[in-house]
């Protein structure tokens, strides 16, 4: 199976998992960090070292790292906990039509609490402007919840000119960076971003750990969503998991050293794809025009069925747009907001690439995606008819 | 098995469909039935003359399948057995599960066809 699915999620990193490995062992690494004992303070000097790892990735201080379970956690700590800190009434928050599910959800959960929400719709690339994100403002408006990389397209948002127009105002910015991390250069030392989300299992760590960055000057403050014994600065409760925080300060740390080897080896080999795949007509490059991240390519093939698309690729791993179903599967609401009808939604691949890819899986991959389309076309009534 | 969980009857027949293509237009006999979901996302057409059946087919591998099973039949059973063929029968020979009964619908509507 060729493994072309490094959006959803990545294989562990050896050198992670021998970075995990002692913290899970009986002789020294079940302490509680909490502890005030020499195991404990063993176990507590890891999580801290793991902080310093992140921050370093996104160029934070590492007491602005607090841990979360993954980045679903992160976007909900970030927007609840901002929205519940300075007032669900009157609130205002602008976001996009296009950031994960759990951004949109957690803004469609504030608004049955009162909370105005304005969801902006991207333009025919796939992008939210800065303009757009302007004039959507209003006097009450608390805060602007925007992904860095659309996880489906890799289009890029302009969060760098965005964010100080922001700060001006006084309006905090919220960046779900998971796409983002490791693949372009982040520096919130500079950048002016309030809170950002952070996942492990994205970049070759292990899956169940993530962070929140929660700037401390200006500090961003915010109301926990998890109550309980005041860990992380009483912003998230919970024993930490030793194991995967070791495992994400690895992933981090081999992030930052590989990454500009990675965004260039990543960029030849999305393009190699796009390129080879052009041996086929009728087809769409969602995002076509924008800053793309390099390690994503999402790609329309007119004239062939979702499904049969999808099923026709057994052995290449890439999510897929959609089933042909009675039942409420929907096409992705992304390429939906880019103006692509239903059909085409549909029969739509993302090809996300990751550290370890190589040129011959691609050069497979591409073989196989232009068989499986050329043969469900020839059987296709409708692609003679067009 | 495969990993979509596709009975092994529409996987070995989405996979080889040997009947997929058209006859020559200029069959005398040439019979052709034709029907579309009622949403539109799937379509199908199956010839007959002589005592050839072919199909084409856009949609789900369920449709690829169902195409590839009704020349089957047609081929077997002659033109007025194979128009007595329902959904029911469809789905038992291709075990379709529930949310793809629309699928077995279009072919008894291919099957009606005139």
């Amino acid at each position: 199976m060729i493994y072309l699915d490094h959006a959803a999620t990545t294989p562990l990193d050896p050198l992670v998992l021998a970075a995990m490995l002692p913290w899970m062992q009986a002789d020294a690494g079940y302490a509680n960090p909490a502890s005030d004992h020499p195991a404990g303070r063993q176990a507590r000097h890891a999580v801290e070292q793991a902080r310093e790892q992140v921050a370093a990735l996104i160029g934070a201080q590492p007491e602005e790292i607090i841990w979360t379970s993954g980045a679903t956690e992160s976007n909900n700590l970030a927007i609840k906990g901002a929205l519940e800190f300075r007032g669900l009434k009157n609130a205002h928050i602008v976001t996009s039509r296009i950031e994960h599910k759990s951004v949109l959800d957690t803004c469609r959960h504030l608004e049955t609490q009162g909370v105005a929400v304005t969801s902006l719709k991207p333009d025919a690339q796939g992008m939210i402007s800065v303009e757009q994100v302007i004039e959507a403002l209003r006097p009450n408006t608390t805060l602007v919840s925007l992904m860095w990389v659309n996880n489906e397209t890799g289009v890029v948002n302009p969060v760098e000119p965005l964010a100080p127009l922001l700060r001006e105002r006084g309006i905090l910015l919220h960046v779900d960076a998971v796409q983002a991390a490791g693949k372009l250069p982040i520096d919130l030392s500079t950048l002016p971003v309030d809170l950002l989300s952070l996942t492990a299992h994205k970049m070759h760590g292990p899956k169940g750990i993530g962070a929140l960055f929660v700037r401390k000057r200006p500090r961003a403050r915010l109301a926990p969503q998890l109550h309980g014994g005041g860990h992380e600065q009483g912003m998230r409760s919970g024993t930490l998991p030793v194991h995967q925080l070791a495992g994400f300060g690895s992933a981090a740390e081999l992030a930052v050293a590989r990454r500009h080897e990675q965004a260039a080896q990543l960029r030849l080999l999305r393009d190699s794809l796009w390129v080879q795949l052009q041996a086929l007509s009728h087809l769409y490059l969602n995002g076509e025009g924008a800053i793309r991240a390099p390690h994503i390519l999402n790609i329309s093939f007119e004239g062939v069925e979702g499904e049969s698309l999808r099923a026709a690729l057994p052995d290449l791993a890439v999510s897929s747009g959609s089933a042909c179903s009675s039942a409420t599967r929907e096409p992705s609401y992304v390429l939906r907001a880019l103006g692509r009808d239903d059909e085409l939604a549909g029969a739509s691949l993302r090809f996300s690439l990751g550290w370890g890819t190589t040129q011959s899986e691609i050069d497979q991959a591409a073989g196989q995606v232009i068989a499986a389309v050329t043969r469900l076309r020839a059987l296709s009534p409708r692609w003679g008819a067009t | 098995m495969n990993a979509y969980g596709y009975s092994h009857a529409v996987w070995q027949r989405f996979q080889n469909p040997a009947h997929a293509g058209v006859l020559p237009t200029d069959a005398s006999d040439l019979s052709v039935f034709q029907a579309r979901t009622a949403q539109g996302q799937a379509q199908l057409v199956v010839q007959w003359a002589g005592d050839q059946a072919r199909f084409k087919a856009y949609g789900c591998p369920v449709t690829i399948a169902l195409g590839e099973w009704l020349c089957e039949q047609l081929e077997i059973r002659g033109l007025s057995e194979w128009r007595t063929l329902r959904a029911a029968d469809m789905r038992q020979a291709l075990e379709m599960p529930d949310d793809k009964a629309h699928i077995a619908l279009m072919g008894e509507d291919v099957v009606r066809a005139i």
